[in-house]
């Protein structure tokens, strides 16, 4: 009967191995292909244009993720900013806010806000040679505490676009250059020019107002933020604001709410400053209000800087972040991950969408204009400014701190209003310094 | 039993089964093959019958219920959702008929009179906003939008295919949008949209071409005040310049007298369609579908997909997919690879004209065979299971059985003669001893001396001594006698004499000493008589 017993428990030992070994396939990965874990995906890379990332999704999905077993589904797709709010909601559980997705990308605000401690470290999902194939500032700036929590897939910095066929057409008259462009004291005599050149029309936009404040001030050595506030006391402060005040008060800024793409694709204002990435989203032509059109070609300038001060591009972009999950759909984020940033996709993504690579070894590839993925006009355009800004400027990358994402919507929306506001009362004439004064001491009122 | 036997056991076991050889098979293997067999055919027969009866679940029938089931679950959501969606377009069309009116009866104006009259048109569009906001809001869609029959420039070389009107979208798709959504802003004048503070789309432009809307003028043509009988579904189209591709529902906007004043719609885009139709499917790798079907091919490219609130979406790609029967299932196959499962006819609109929407379910047909696989994997251990404990029964019974036998044949062999509990075998055991017990020496037999009585065998006679010499190899009385041609008489007074010299006092005796001597010679020979031989 012992004999038997034993025959028993071996033969069922040999069985349950067989069928676990059938169940499993054999496999030496949390993942499996003929059980794909599905990653749900939050971007913000083409979400009103031809996104070149779903099409990156869709070849992830069709060749290594389905050797894997990941699916990325894509379930939203919009902008960083419209982005944020439903992440940060989802995250704290509101009331019909839904799951956070398993992926999404994200500005470090919207990963302070909901707090760093909830998302998985890269560093501990990739392998080390992995992180340190990155631009060392790129992961510096992903990383809280120590913990990389956001991957560079994507980095951007701004650029000044310009209608070259009103410009050029508004230079030759008024005599003035494209270089005129490269300081804000030329920006500023160009806006004038202009303003009394097209008969009282916006010169430009910027996209974030308080860019213009924050790198500025930089470029002079302060911070516009010193202990997260505003640094009303800085003469210098007061001097770059109020010189942007005449400006806006005087109407030679373009007001609008929305995008510098917008306002230059309506014909408000015929130069923009904003992400290199916005390539991506201006179509070729002016749509006036009767219906005509006028074609829109671009030229492509690094932001401006003050004369005396020094030549600063911001450096800023999103990152991959993933919320601490179970261990299979951190490991399917981490192959996505690793597939999405190896040059051979990484490279003609960012080329694509007009962002800038991650990597250090694809920025020597970029140099040389034959590397250029789709080499349009303006994709040559923007990646010789590209170049240059990488040459002569220093990149410089924007604080965040809790409480940042507040600020800056009160910063440029309270900015906006005076703006307005002033512009109307002086209805074109001259802005002395009285008011200039006057403009600031009631910002610093609204603002403190 | 020890191992050794155990495993010998097997051995021979193994050895019939496999080799084919049975001759050194004991009992007992040949009890438990004959009893394993009869099992199997037994729980083959069972099966079989089961299987005819219809008893059995079929593996093929089941992920066919199954895929069924989900087809009549997506067609339930599919009509409900495009019912909805329509009824919610035919009550913006009436909404705005009202407020297109209203405003150009204060204008004093027919829409034609809105061509070429900017203000006129920034007044219609404003007046119609809002409808428009609040039905995108609270309608279950992407986007919504409305061509009003002008346009702003007439003058302008392509403006026959230009409409004036106002195109609205939501900025953020999410699972759960919010009550208050960020929307963009599409198509429109520019006033309108600052105005109302809203995000213009990069792919903004005043007005809407007509240029690839033949549906334009076809619902035109056959707009009527009952609008529930002139909606219309478009297939897919994609937003230029986009990623996005969408369908639309169209409905005519009329005045009180019937006068085509534009045509509204409502848009649902595919990242919508996928969030709003995920499928609660309990198959995983599920794909719902709705597109044409053009006679054995499935058009994917003309409609939209979802998948799995789980998360999964295939991502089937716009080309044509094959279909060929499988079964009582389909199988596509197209450039996503290929699929198993059912499509359905499905009405969208009362205008569908040419095109035959079908609704489709399907999972990869990888998925499909492996399931089947493991539905096979099922049966085949419920059968290993219960054949195996046939085996187990099979080899109790043979020990039950087989092994009292054994253990009387060693109890016999051994001379123990213990009783089994079996009387047949006691029984058996008993008759053995008693044979045996006969083929014993008489126990009558005086203890003579064996020596002696081979010294003695030298003093018979040659008459004698021939006798002798027959007895020892086992002849009978009447035997030798044939053979030395002597009578029955001489034989006895041969015996007699023999009987004498050898001093014995019957035959038996002398045959058992006759043996003797001849199992002794047996053995001299056997181990070395030849060395003897040399010594003599």
């Amino acid at each position: 009967m012992v004999m038997f017993r034993r025959v028993f428990t071996l033969l069922l030992l040999v069985s349950l191995s067989l069928l676990g070994l059938n169940l499993s396939g054999c496999r030496d990965s949390v993942l499996d292909p003929d059980d794909p874990v599905s990653l749900s995906f939050w971007h913000v890379y083409g979400a009103q244009a031809d996104s070149p990332m779903n099409s990156l999704v869709r070849e992830f999905n069709q060749t290594v993720g389905q050797e894997r077993g990941v699916v990325v589904n894509v379930t939203s797709l919009s902008n960083s900013t419209a982005m944020h709010f439903p992440l940060v909601a989802a995250a704290k559980g509101e009331p019909g806010a839904g799951l956070l997705p398993d992926i999404f990308v994200a500005y470090p605000k919207t990963v302070l806000t909901i707090g760093p401690e909830r998302f998985a470290d890269w560093k501990s999902l990739l392998k080390e040679e992995t992180v340190r194939s990155y631009v060392p500032s790129f992961v510096e700036e992903g990383s809280v505490d120590g913990r990389l929590v956001m991957l560079p897939v994507a980095k951007s910095s701004s650029a000044l676009f310009v209608n070259s066929v009103i410009f050029d057409r508004f230079a030759e008259e008024k005599g003035f250059s494209y270089d005129d462009l490269l300081t804000w004291e030329g920006m500023f005599r160009a806006a004038e020019a202009y303003y009394e050149w097209s008969g009282g029309k916006a010169f430009f936009k910027y996209d974030d107002w308080l860019h213009y404040s924050m790198v500025n001030l930089a470029s002079y050595g302060e911070e516009l933020f010193p202990g997260g506030r505003l640094n009303f006391d800085s003469p210098q402060f007061a001097k770059i604001w109020k010189r942007l005040a005449k400006a806006a008060a005087s109407g030679h800024v373009c007001l609008l709410d929305g995008y510098s793409t917008t306002a230059m694709m309506t014909g408000e204002a015929i130069c923009g400053i904003e992400s290199v990435a916005s390539i991506l989203y201006f179509k070729d032509r002016v749509t006036f209000p009767d219906n005509t059109h006028m074609p829109l070609r671009l030229r492509i300038l690094p932001v401006p800087h003050f004369s005396d001060g020094e030549a600063l591009a911001i450096q800023r972009g999103s990152g991959l972040c993933v919320p601490r999950s179970t261990e299979k759909k951190e490991k399917a984020a981490a192959v996505f991950a690793e597939w999405l940033t190896e040059e051979e996709h990484n490279l003609p993504f960012v080329m694509t969408a007009g962002y800038l690579p991650v990597k250090s070894a694809a920025y020597e590839r970029i140099r040389d204009p034959k590397n250029i993925v789709s080499p349009t006009p303006n994709a040559v355009e923007l990646y010789n400014t590209v170049n240059r800004i990488r040459d002569n400027y220093r990149f410089w990358v924007p604080p965040y701190f809790d409480g940042y994402g507040e600020l800056e919507k009160k910063f440029c929306e309270e900015q906006m209003k005076l703006f307005a506001r002033y512009r109307e009362a002086c209805a074109g004439k001259p802005v002395p310094q009285s008011v200039l004064d006057a403009m600031f001491k009631e910002f610093r009122a609204v603002m403190e | 039993m020890g191992d050794r036997g155990f495993v010998a056991y097997h051995k021979a076991l193994f050895s019939v089964l496999f080799r084919r050889d049975n001759r050194h098979l004991s009992i007992r293997g040949r009890l438990q093959i004959s009893l394993l067999a009869l099992s199997a055919v037994l729980i083959f027969s069972t099966f079989f019958l089961l299987a005819s009866l219809g008893m059995l679940p079929s593996v093929q029938n089941d992920v066919e219920k199954h895929l069924i089931a989900e087809l009549d679950a997506y067609e339930q959501h599919l009509h409900s959702y495009f019912g909805n969606t329509a009824g919610m377009g035919v009550n913006m069309s009436r909404r705005l008929s009202d407020e297109l009116s209203h405003e150009l009866a204060l204008h004093k104006a027919s829409i034609a009179d809105a061509s070429d009259n900017p203000k006129l048109l920034l007044a219609l569009e404003e007046r119609i906003y809002s409808v428009l906001q609040n039905t995108l809001i609270s309608a279950d869609c992407s986007g919504a939008f409305v061509m009003l029959d002008a346009t702003v420039n007439s003058s302008l070389p392509d403006a026959h295919l230009s409409r004036a009107g106002v195109y609205l979208k939501l900025a953020n798709i999410s699972k759960h949008n919010a009550i208050d959504p960020d929307l963009l802003f599409v198509r429109g004048m520019h006033e309108v949209g600052t105005k109302h503070k809203h995000i213009f789309h990069n792919k903004w432009e005043l007005e809407f071409s007509i240029q690839r809307w033949d549906m334009y003028e076809e619902l035109k043509k056959k707009a009527q005040p009952d609008l529930t009988k002139c909606y219309m579904v478009t297939p897919r189209v994609h937003l230029q310049g986009t990623w996005e591709t969408m369908m639309l529902f169209l409905v005519p906007i009329l005045d009180g007298r019937g006068g085509f004043l534009g045509l509204c719609g409502l848009e649902i885009n595919s990242l919508y369609y996928k969030l709003a139709l995920s499928s609660h499917a309990f198959t995983k790798q599920f794909t719902g579908l709705i597109a044409c079907r053009d006679g054995d091919r499935l058009l994917p490219g003309t409609g939209l997909e979802s998948g799995t609130l789980h998360g999964y979406f295939a991502g089937i790609q716009p080309s044509p997919m094959q279909i060929e029967r499988y079964g009582g299932l389909n199988r596509y196959e197209s450039a996503s690879g290929s699929f198993i499962g059912l499509d359905r006819a499905i009405a969208l609109s009362p205008l569908d004209g040419a095109n035959r929407w079908v609704t489709a379910v399907f999972i990869p047909e990888k998925l499909y065979s492996f399931n089947l696989h493991m539905q096979y994997l099922k049966v085949f251990a419920l059968f290993a299971c219960v054949l195996f404990i046939a085996y187990l029964f099979c080899y109790r019974i043979g020990r039950r059985y087989i092994d009292p036998i054994l253990d009387g044949i060693d109890s016999f062999t051994s001379g123990a003669s213990e009783r089994t509990a079996i009387p047949e075998i006691d029984d058996l055991i008993v008759y053995l001893s008693r044979e045996e017990q006969k083929k014993r020496p008489p126990e009558d037999i005086p203890p003579i001396d064996f020596k002696t009585f081979s010294a003695n065998v030298e003093l018979l006679s040659k008459a004698e001594r021939a006798v002798f010499d027959l007895y020892m190899k086992g002849l009978s009385a009447p035997d030798i006698a044939n053979q030395l041609c002597l009578s029955m008489n001489t034989i006895k007074s041969h015996n007699k004499r023999i009987y004498k010299k050898l001093n014995v006092s019957s035959r038996k005796e002398l045959l058992f000493f006759a043996k003797m001597m001849t199992l002794a010679r047996e053995d001299m020979e056997s181990s070395g008589g030849g060395t003897q031989e040399g010594k003599a």
